[in-house]
């Protein structure tokens, strides 16, 4: 035992120790901090599609109940391959918290269904009509909902460092932003959408912490109008394939306007790439009649996040950074899940 | 022995470079500077390094020290194991489980389900299979084949306890050899297959197969199967999309070898007990066998019912074994040259 413990303090290395340095303990060595960080992506399609497969087979095995746990690790995989600085971001979700999220859910969807079944049985068609749509709009109803809550979920789980993300906007106030946004976006037939994704947007943005340290964001949806305007009329002559440019316009320009703390977030996405990207994944999965899904994925990600940078001094903006986690609750994601939404990376 | 790694102490996303040896079965972090944070045994989790290709992590709270080195494993007396062998592990679990269920699952459940389906389904299930392949425009609207063939159903089944089924038949202006029993007694026949029938005993030999297949329930059994296979195949594939559909549709209404000898032997009995010439139902199988010329039509036929020498040769042997009273004319009176060119090979 003693023996051990020398060996260690022996093979330990004598380095000499600014003064200053031990008083603050800062990232070490120290060095010097450069202006750029880039994101990397590690995901491969093909341990995705065994973890995807894995997860498939235990599902069957397990009767459904794995879903939520496989759901969990497929996260789990994709958050843990993003890369800065050196060091990758790790996912803390459980099936068993989204397990108890999709109860909560179907609790409240489940009289609903049964009403609608009876319904079906009973042969009034109409009524079953109006229950089914009933349905539907609340599924659309509670898009904000689960935006918003997913995201609470999302960040929660979600650490760099050792440190949590968080989201801490009231999901009741951007529910009446969003029904706000939308009722704006029928009365202008549609010129209020820049506005609406900007406004939108902010509000998750500006909610949003790494630690203590909290996002910001500095754009107007009026920046985004002309870029709108201009998808919307070439929308005709391109068959549409100007809205990938407006995508990816409003991504550069939302994302270059996003900031944490002292640092700025930039985006190098072109709306060429993003149009190609797509074409070769919808190309992708008509061939393989949808195997290729996890390279998708992962290809998708891949150019989202290796177009993503941050400029400035990071070290000096994580000085001040303290751990401050939120609780919260997966049934928004679940939500989500049963809506066929996707979260995305959530930040 | 130590190993080099990264910490982070849960308050700050402070990095500190570390090295961390096993202690006990814990592991102890030594800070450049010179500080020491013990972790004691089951105090902290590997949150990540399961596999071959990821970092390994761990977390005590919200402490995180992450190591490259597969050796700290090692001293800790833990393995890791690559992705492919998990899978592999896990798919020799499913296939096996998915042999059980295909190989004896499926047919008890189609056993004991097919025979709890209520008759009101089996009846409109059917009617819904019948409209979509016998719609209305497409029907043979001659008075005289349309009678015939009737005769012939109702001649075939008139010595047989009442069915539970009201069988229906249409005749359909189709150019494909072909006719099916859909489930709940509804009946489709073909013009192409009407129209290759030297006399009405080789139409009374399809028409009893098909009918032998209506007795005993195949249509209802094999729609069973088709549904539990299709749930089986889509929980396999999932949102793999396409490829479940597809899959579920190659083993739709396909009936099975042994489906089909039991219906050729039931309906060769059914024609004996009704006093037609069976000898009709050979003769009819040996023209659709050998149609040389017309193979590209006859696929149709042989591909849902496939009709080998040995299967004639099987009737062949049972039709002797068979004490056979002298044969009745099916259709006394009636012009079976002009009957079977009655209906258009196309639809008008």
């Amino acid at each position: 035992m003693e023996m051990q413990l020398n060996a260690v303090h022996a093979s330990f290395p004598e380095v000499p120790v600014a003064a200053h340095e031990l008083t603050h303990p800062i990232c070490w060595p120290a060095r010097p901090a450069p202006a750029i960080h880039r994101f990397t992506f590690w995901g491969r399609g093909t341990a995705l599609l065994g973890t995807i497969l894995g997860n498939r087979i235990l599902t069957i095995l397990t009767f459904g109940l794995y879903y939520f746990w496989g759901r969990a690790k497929v996260r789990r995989y994709l958050w843990e391959q993003v890369e800065l600085d050196g060091d990758l971001v790790a996912f803390h979700g459980t099936g068993g918290e989204l397990l108890l999220g999709w109860l909560k859910i179907r609790g409240v969807l489940l009289p609903l269904t049964i009403v609608y079944l009876l319904m079906r049985v009973t042969k009034e068609r109409d009524a079953a009509l109006v229950v089914s749509l009933l349905i539907v709009l609340i599924m659309a109803v509670l898009r904000p909902f689960a935006l918003s809550g997913g995201r609470r979920y999302l960040l929660s789980r979600t650490s760099w460092r050792s440190i949590r993300f968080s989201y801490r906007g009231s999901t009741l106030r951007f529910a009446a932003l969003y029904y706000g946004g939308i009722l704006l976006c029928l009365l202008t037939l549609g010129f209020y959408i820049p506005f609406f994704l900007s406004s939108t947007y902010s509000y998750l943005t500006r909610h949003s912490y790494y630690g203590s340290l909290r996002l910001g964001y500095d754009g107007k949806g009026r920046d985004l109008l002309g870029a709108y305007a201009k998808a919307f009329f070439l929308g005709f002559v391109t068959l549409g394939v100007s809205w990938f440019f407006f995508a990816a316009e409003r991504i550069r320009y939302c994302i270059g306007h996003t900031t944490v703390g002292s640092l700025r977030l930039a985006s190098t996405m072109s709306g060429g790439k993003l149009f190609r990207l797509t074409v070769w994944n919808i190309l992708l999965w008509i061939v393989t009649l949808g195997f290729a899904t996890p390279w998708i994925v992962v290809r998708s990600l891949r150019y989202q996040l290796e177009n993503t940078v941050l400029h400035g001094d990071l070290a000096a903006a994580l000085l001040e950074v303290q751990q401050q986690k939120r609780r919260a609750g997966a049934m928004a994601d679940e939500l989500a899940d049963i809506a066929d939404m996707d979260l995305g990376l959530g930040f | 022995m130590v190993i080099p790694g990264t910490y982070f102490d849960g308050r700050q996303p402070t990095r500190w470079t570390v090295l961390v040896s096993v202690c006990d079965g814990g592991l102890r972090i030594r800070k450049e500077e010179g500080t020491v944070i013990d972790w004691p045994r089951r105090s902290f989790v590997r949150a990540s390094g399961s596999y071959t290709d990821e970092r390994i992590r761990f977390e005590r709270g919200d402490e995180v020290l992450s190591v490259d080195d597969p050796a700290l494993l090692g001293m800790l007396g833990q393995r890791r194991s690559s992705r492919r062998k998990h899978l592999a592990w896990a798919a020799a679990a499913l296939v096996l489980a998915l042999l059980t269920a295909y190989r004896w699952g499926l047919p008890a459940l189609t056993r004991v389900a097919a025979a709890r389906v209520p008759l009101a389904w089996e009846e409109s299930l059917g009617k819904g299979v019948y409209e979509k392949l016998a719609p209305s425009p497409k029907r043979c609207t001659d008075a005289d084949a349309n009678a015939a063939v009737q005769a012939i159903v109702e001649h075939l089944l008139r010595n047989q306890p009442r069915s539970s089924y009201k069988v229906r038949i249409a005749i359909v202006n189709d150019p494909r050899i072909n006719a099916f029993a859909a489930p709940g007694g509804y009946l489709v026949l073909f013009s192409g297959l009407l129209v290759r029938t030297q006399r009405s005993e080789e139409l009374a030999g399809v028409l009893a197969h098909e009918l032998a297949h209506v007795i005993e329930r195949h249509p209802t059994q094999g729609l069973v199967r088709a549904l539990s296979t299709s749930a089986l195949v889509s929980t396999v594939a999932g949102d793999f999309g396409t490829l479940s559909s597809l899959a579920a549709s190659l083993t739709t209404l396909r009936y099975g070898r042994s489906d089909e000898q039991t219906a050729d032997l039931r309906g060769l009995g059914l024609m004996i007990s009704a006093g037609v010439d069976a000898q009709g139902m050979i003769d009819m199988f040996r023209t659709l066998s050998q149609s040389e010329g017309d193979k590209m039509d006859a696929l149709e036929f042989l591909s849902s019912h496939p009709l080998t020498e040995e299967r004639i040769t099987q009737l062949q042997a049972e039709l002797g074994r068979q004490p056979r009273p002298s044969p009745e004319p099916l259709l006394p009176g009636v012009d079976w040259s002009r009957i079977r060119r009655a209906c258009p090979l196309e639809a008008q």
